[in-house]
């Protein structure tokens, strides 16, 4: 042992060095309320902030979708919100929406686009296969690719897969924004138990809403 | 003429600068009885793991924007660390310690703490106040605290590991910059890996190159800064420069660092808010501007010690000619008096030799303070190299 390791006699406690014990317990004590306290307190509240009738999804430059009265919006921006900051799906990010109700989560994606809806498709799960997210890394398509048209006479491509969770079916659509620049929207929904159930038909709704507003501006 | 009593004085000042300052003190890591070390090293090697399986999935798709990053942010680095090692040019603190700090940063601060915690908190706030404020403000609401706190632990770690190399407030401001600095980095290369998300991944260099520009610009101003101030901030709290114990001072350092750092999250929001887009663009070179005019004064303020310790570890330098007074108060004194000192000398060729003449005071002054005081090779080798360059 060398002689800066050697510590003083009086300045042990169960042989190690207290003196430098202090910062010891309050680094250890910051780490716990960062890496554990603030997260455990993350996943005891629940969330509260359901979709109600009339609530339309913000997707940025005209582009909206109606999501489903019930479901939590726990990512994403309502055209009767007033963001500092307006929704931009040709921004870097995107524009990304997340819901989820007792059986589904959904998320709705979009970002400047290209290509064809099947490329946008094929880029989609080229992205999954390569994610960080366990949850999104593990699927398998099943079935073949259909045609899917919204009510306003977009049509797009549905694909249906298995998940982690269970079932799971993703839309892919492109559609210019006001400003005529094509955007890419994915719609993917998985169940978190086996099968969608009602949220099935809930899906459906929400894919079909999908629009293009002209914009007063 | 002076003295030998004058010689004494100043040789028991110099001793006792060296002492006071720690500048002799050599860093020792590996202090297994230490419970701050295994904290440290918990932290640090959790960082490691976590920064390995956050990105391992993702190189396939974004592996080429992760380089480019990985690439860019470390010769930004080099620039980065040329500037902190004359930023420390009194008693320089030992690189070992400087480079656990950046580590800390880069490791345990980023991937192990805050992107944790912070996807914890920004969660709640959705959960609390909705999406749409959240969109707004959470990001400013969080980092200040997640991510300045995630930084200052690793110096707190780092005082209990080197209490005698960390002295003053100087040596809290830049081993605070340097972990600031290694949080930031690995913070840029994070991001410019998320952006190369943007368009389903398939603009990956175009959004790299932007995500890379913007980064660069904001990081003048940034972690580094933020940390230093915090830092800083907490060796006037814990009393720990020999000046004393100044709360109010490092409380507000901190709650600066913060606000800055809040400003910096919320920037758009704010600008926008204020003053419309154009503010709400301006927003970031007024934030880069005041940021440093705030380091500036904070940093001057903090260097008071360390140059009292330089001038004198280097008095008696003078008392036997080595330097003359105008050399020991350029070597020791703030940007302003190297700069007044080289003006005063004559042409090109005299303001360059008084510009060597700065540079060799300062190898003076760290060999000496390296040497605890003593004669060694490198002290001699030091003043021979002053003689030298006053003959060229």
């Amino acid at each position: 042992m060398t002689q800066h390791e050697t510590v003083p006699v009086d300045q042990r406690w169960l042989g190690m060095d207290r003196r430098g014990l202090p910062y010891a317990v309050v680094a250890l004590v910051l780490i716990a309320v960062l890496h554990w306290v603030i997260p455990a307190i993350d996943d005891a509240t629940a969330w509260d902030d359901p979709i109600v009738a009339g609530d339309v999804l913000d997707l940025g430059n005209g582009i909206t979708v109606t999501p489903p009265v019930g479901w939590q919006l726990e990512d994403g921006i309502l055209t009767s919100d007033e963001p500092t900051n307006p929704v931009d799906p040709t921004s870097p990010g995107g524009v990304r929406a997340d819901l989820a109700t007792g059986t589904a989560a959904l998320s709705v994606t979009g970002a400047g686009w290209d290509g064809t809806a099947n490329e946008l498709m094929d880029q989609y799960n080229r992205l999954r296969e390569d994610s960080d997210e366990d949850a999104d890394r593990v699927f398998a398509i099943t079935g073949d690719r259909s045609s899917v048209t919204t009510a306003s006479g977009v049509t797009g491509i549905e694909e249906s897969f298995t998940s982690a969770g269970g079932d799971g079916r993703a839309f892919a659509f492109v559609l210019d924004d006001d400003s005529g620049t094509p955007i890419g929207v994915v719609i993917a929904a998985s169940a978190t138990d086996e099968a969608f159930g009602p949220a099935d038909a809930e899906i459906d709704d929400v894919v079909s809403s999908l629009t293009m507003t002209e914009t007063s501006s | 003429m002076t003295t030998a009593v004058d010689d004494a004085a100043a040789r028991r000042s110099q001793l006792a600068a060296i002492e006071q300052s720690g500048v002799a003190e050599r860093f020792h890591l590996l202090q297994l009885r230490n419970p701050a070390l295994w904290v440290l090293l918990w932290g640090i090697v959790a960082g490691a793991v976590r920064t390995f399986t956050f990105y391992r999935p993702g190189t396939g798709n974004y592996g080429g924007a992760l380089a480019a990053g990985s690439v860019t942010f470390a010769i930004y680095t080099v620039a980065w660390l040329v500037f902190l090692h004359w930023l420390d040019r009194y008693t320089p603190m030992r690189p070992g310690l400087l480079a656990v700090g950046f580590i800390w940063g880069a490791f345990a601060g980023t991937l192990f703490l805050a992107l944790t915690v912070n996807t914890a908190l920004l969660t709640l706030y959705a959960k609390w106040f909705g999406p749409t404020w959240a969109n707004d403000w959470s990001a400013a609401l969080t980092a200040p605290f997640t991510e300045e706190t995630a930084k200052a632990i690793g110096f707190v770690l780092l005082l209990g590991l080197a209490p005698k190399l960390i002295r003053s407030a100087f040596d809290g401001f830049v081993l605070g910059a340097f972990i600031g600095l290694g949080f930031e980095v690995a913070e840029d290369v994070l991001y410019v890996y998320q952006g190369a998300s943007g368009h389903f991944g398939t603009r990956q260099v175009a959004d790299s190159v932007q995500m890379i520009a913007a980064r660069s610009v904001a990081g003048v101003a940034s972690h580094a800064l933020f940390s230093a101030l915090v830092c800083c901030g907490l060796m006037w709290i814990l009393g720990r420069d020999p000046r004393g114990r100044h709360v109010g001072k490092g409380l507000l350092l901190v709650v600066t660092a913060m606000v800055l750092h809040g400003c910096w999250d919320a920037s758009a929001t704010i600008g926008t808010s204020i003053g419309g887009p154009v503010l709400g663009a301006a927003m970031t070179p007024i934030l880069v501007v005041v940021g440093i005019a705030v380091v500036l004064v904070v940093g001057r303020d903090a260097a008071v010690t360390d140059r009292g310790w330089a001038r004198a570890i280097l008095a008696p330098e003078v008392e036997r000619g080595t330097l003359d007074q105008a050399e020991l108060a350029a070597v020791a004194g703030t940007h302003r008096d190297r700069r007044h000192f080289v003006k005063a000398a004559h042409g090109h060729h005299g303001r360059r030799v008084a510009k060597h003449l700065v540079a060799a005071g300062r190898d003076l002054l760290e060999a000496i303070g390296r040497s605890g005081g003593e004669e060694t090779p490198e002290v001699e080798h030091a003043r021979q190299e002053v003689a030298r360059l006053r003959t060229v």
